[in-house]
């Protein structure tokens, strides 16, 4: 007997519907709803009241910030009296969740300006008489350092792509929202000191600025941004970022902030720029490179558009008129990578492998 | 605003008790919801509520027109000006760039004047709104829809669960809600709430853990990653983008069941999807929806033969990839899904010809093998002893090589990595990272520290998921609706916990708020 012929395959199908009758969901009134999200709220409130407290704390310093943290540490206090912050607690150790290293920054530049400690290396270097410092080898190549906030995260991809993998070993460490004004929020020497001690760095390229231009708080009184007192407080941290760097032969590349195109933004930026050239000033160290070189109008102006190489425009910045495009972090890159290249004789391609170790 | 923040939430509850308060009074409901949902918007800059305003007056002047009129002639007319006034503001304000860029190329090479550039700020939400006002006169004009009041229609466009982006909710889909009254002992708690835990959880911890481990990385260095670790990455994106993606219309849809609206469904389970056409039944099915309705209907569908329906399929799939976003690398992304469908259609029926005409052929040979066994046996012969049940058989050769439940793992596998080569484009900044991408998978052999157990075996989890069957969810669902109100509240604000203890400090905005 013939086999019974099939009709083809229809693979492509979704799968047949389930024969099993779904249960239907028990419906609720508006007034159970209602007081439902009443109810998820205050649990999600009292079991996470860190986060109410540390989210309280990263509003800009006024009376809603004062008010907003009281009531979340009254909460949190009554919260951890009952043991109710502790799960969310212990789930964050778990998952490497701890608190933020807090290092005493100001105890460290002293003890470094002390005893200054020496940058670490596995293979006896001799001193290149161009640059001062020892040679750059593929063996031993140039350990740098990127840091900065959301500025730094299309600056330091540029940077990485441009800088010679062969001869520089470049990590990029960047924090959106971040800055020197609020290190409640991120603590940016502290970072930078474990970072320091953690992966010894001898090239450090920082950009800040584009978040700091807001009031900061000492020891309880608020100082409006661009006040002569917060331009002093600024220029503090600034430096003791600077001197913090100051170890061995470091080389530290400050990139200031290019224009804006917001014109109150964009002259806010410039005095930050010149807070940091002032303090480089006298720390031979430190070099500021102009973050606008390359990005900016003939007339050292914002601009969105640049001619390429090939005449065609360019888009240098994005939307936002205040970050890079990935073109125009290329152009930025390029200065602020020469003067890294320049500092440790990067360029003299012959006498780095002639010398390699 | 965004969903997963203090802020949506201080701004949802009061929304929600006021908005139940108000449920008796319909006219002061619809106030109160559109003066909330332009709050939110003008949340983000409040420039754009003139945007959406306009939007809101054009439309509707212009659906009026085409109601009241009698003449065919004007009725298309007005609605001719509407398109061009829609995709004007869409095309202004999210191509203008793009457009300027591409003359200033070719026409700039030649010494042609070509158009000034522009910085121009892409508003939120535009594509979205723009779509759904296209929508709501192209009804109109089809005698599918009346004009709804102002009232109704400027809530439509802007309720804010669905504005910023999507799901992209049909005009007859939305606007009958607002002309009943919102039934205030109906509310499905229990499924809005796993929507929008859900939701949280595939954005705030599936989505930024993949990005911020693997997927960033690799998509903005790629020449510095091995094989491995960018084809993990592609991976990533894959279940990045759906949870990022399908993890805001999850919440959008959850908010709106609380505030007692129905939306429709955005995402089914996509990367279990056989082949092409299902992931996009499953993929984004509003979009797709909306697509299939208003631009491969009217350029004329299958209608026409075979050729003029692949071109109007490729032209849809390459218009949707353009809709993403004014760049080459959304157009490529549109035109490869367009090739891929068209292929895939060609494919399949030219194997179901071949399967048909199999079936002719032995249909005819067992006729025929019948016939001559009667005619020499008299009818007395069995069949088998005729020497055609062999002709009769399946050729072995025709047999097929995989069973179907194999058949069909096959297809999900060649669909989902033809899906992931998509993304590359979809994610890459220039078409030139794209094929580097592409280029490194095949040739950069190796490892990498960013390939962990953790990555891997989120990746695979996330793709499991998507097999559970619907009942499973569905029933365990309906178990936990049986449980107390007020249990179910407390388990979700501790789950609100979890999902803020795992994720990361900050919440990246939606990936598709920028389309």
């Amino acid at each position: 007997m013939a086999a019974p012929i099939r009709s083809p395959r229809r693979s492509d199908r979704p799968a047949a519907p389930a024969t099993a009758p779904f249960r239907k969901r028990r419906p609720y009134r508006s007034d159970q709803t209602v007081g439902a999200m009443v109810v998820a709220f205050v649990v999600a409130m009292l079991l996470g009241s860190q986060s109410l407290v540390n989210l309280a704390g990263q509003q800009p310093y006024g009376a809603r910030r004062t008010v907003l943290l009281g009531m979340a540490k009254g909460l949190h206090s009554f919260s951890h009296a009952l043991l109710l912050d502790q799960p969310a607690a212990r789930l964050g150790e778990l998952t490497g969740k701890e608190p933020p290293v807090k290092v005493d920054v100001e105890a460290v530049v002293q003890q470094q300006a002390a005893a200054p400690p020496t940058t670490a290396s596995t293979i006896p270097l001799d001193i290149n008489p161009a640059t001062g410092k020892r040679y750059v080898t593929a063996e031993e190549p140039l350990r740098v350092l990127l840091a900065g906030d959301s500025m730094m995260r299309e600056l330091g991809g540029a940077l990485m792509d441009t800088a010679d993998s062969a001869l520089a070993q470049v990590t990029l460490d960047y924090r959106v929202s971040s800055g020197l004004s609020r290190p409640d929020y991120f603590d940016w020497p502290s970072r930078l000191a474990t970072k320091l001690d953690e992966l010894q760095p001898e090239a450090v390229v920082l950009m800040f600025g584009a978040n700091d231009h807001q009031d900061v708080e000492i020891d309880g009184q608020i100082l409006r941004a661009d006040s002569p007192e917060w331009l002093a407080e600024y220029g503090r941290r600034v430096g003791l970022v600077m001197d913090l760097l100051h170890r061995g032969d470091v080389t530290v590349t400050w990139v200031a902030l290019p224009p804006m195109r917001s014109a109150t933004f964009s002259t806010a930026m410039a005095s930050l720029s010149e807070v940091y050239r002032a303090e480089a000033a006298d720390r031979p160290w430190v070099h500021v490179v102009d973050g606008g070189a390359g990005v900016s109008a003939p007339d050292g102006s914002f601009a969105a558009y640049l001619p390429g190489s090939d005449g065609a425009p360019v888009v240098l910045r994005q939307e936002d008129g205040i970050h890079y495009s990935t073109a125009g972090a290329d152009r930025a890159a390029a200065s602020v990578w020469a003067d890294v290249v320049q500092r440790w004789g990067l360029d003299e391609a012959g006498s780095t492998t002639a010398a390699g170790g | 605003m965004l969903f997963p923040t203090f802020t949506f939430a201080v701004f949802f509850a009061v929304v929600l008790t006021v908005g139940w308060s108000l449920h008796r009074q319909q006219a002061r409901w619809k106030l109160f919801m559109l003066g909330a949902s332009y709050f939110f918007y003008g949340f983000w800059d409040w420039r754009f509520i003139g945007l959406i305003v306009l939007s809101t007056v054009v439309n509707q002047a212009a659906a009026e027109a085409i109601h009241r009129s009698a003449s065919d002639r004007f009725r298309s007319g007005v609605l001719t000006s509407s398109v061009v006034f829609n995709l004007g503001l869409l095309g202004f304000f999210k191509y203008y760039g793009f457009f300027a860029d591409t003359m200033r190329e070719t026409f700039g090479r030649v010494g042609l004047p070509s158009p000034p550039l522009l910085h121009i700020v892409l508003p939120v939400a535009i594509s979205f709104f723009t779509f759904q006002a296209l929508s709501y006169v192209i009804d109109v004009k089809r005698g599918l829809l009346k004009p709804a009041p102002l009232i109704n229609f400027a809530l439509y466009l802007s309720f804010f669960p669905h504005l910023v982006a999507g799901p992209i909710v049909r005009a007859a889909e939305f606007l009958p809600q607002l002309e009943q009254k919102l039934d205030p002992r109906r509310i499905d708690l229990t499924g809005a709430l796993a929507l929008i835990g859900a939701g949280l959880f595939k954005k705030v911890v599936i989505s930024s853990y993949l990005a911020s481990s693997i997927v960033d990385p690799i998509f903005e260095h790629p020449g510095r990653h091995s094989s491995l670790e960018l084809l993990l990455g592609v991976y990533g994106y894959a279940v990045q983008i759906y949870a990022d993606f399908s993890g805001y219309t999850d919440i959008a849809i959850g908010i709106a069941l609380l505030l007692g609206i129905r939306f429709p469904q955005n995402f089914d389970r996509p990367y279990s999807a056989v082949s092409i056409q299902e992931f996009w039944r499953r993929w984004h099915m509003t979009l797709s929806n909306w697509l299939r309705d208003f631009l491969y209907i009217p350029l004329g569908g299958s209608k026409g033969g075979r050729d003029r329906r692949d071109r109007n399929l490729f032209l849809t799939m390459l218009l949707g990839g353009l809709w993403h976003g004014a760049a080459w690398t959304f157009v490529i992304w549109g035109a490869y899904q367009g090739a891929g469908l068209v292929l895939e259609r060609r494919v399949k029926e030219n194997r179901e010809l071949t399967a048909s005409r199999r079936r002719g052929r032995q249909l005819a040979l067992v006729r025929l093998g019948a016939e001559t066994d009667t005619t020499a046996a008299g009818g007395d012969r069995p069949a088998a002893a005729s020497g055609f049940d062999e002709l009769a058989d399946p050729d072995p050769q025709d047999a097929p090589r995989f069973t179907d439940r194999q058949r069909r793992w096959i297809g999900r596998i060649v669909t989902f990595h033809f899906i992931c080569v998509g993304w590359i484009f979809f994610r890459s900044d220039s078409v030139g990272t794209a094929l580097h991408i592409l280029w490194r998978i095949l040739t950069a052999w190796g490892g990498g520290p960013l390939v962990t157990p953790l990555l891997v075996g989120t990746i695979a989890a996330c793709l499991a998921v998507q097999f559970i069957p619907r009942p499973v969810t569905r029933n365990a669902l309906a178990e936990l609706s049986r449980l107390p109100a007020t249990v179910q509240a407390g388990l979700f604000g501790a789950f609100l916990v979890l999902v803020d203890v795992l994720g990361p400090a900050g919440v990246a905005p939606f990936i598709y708020f920028q389309f």
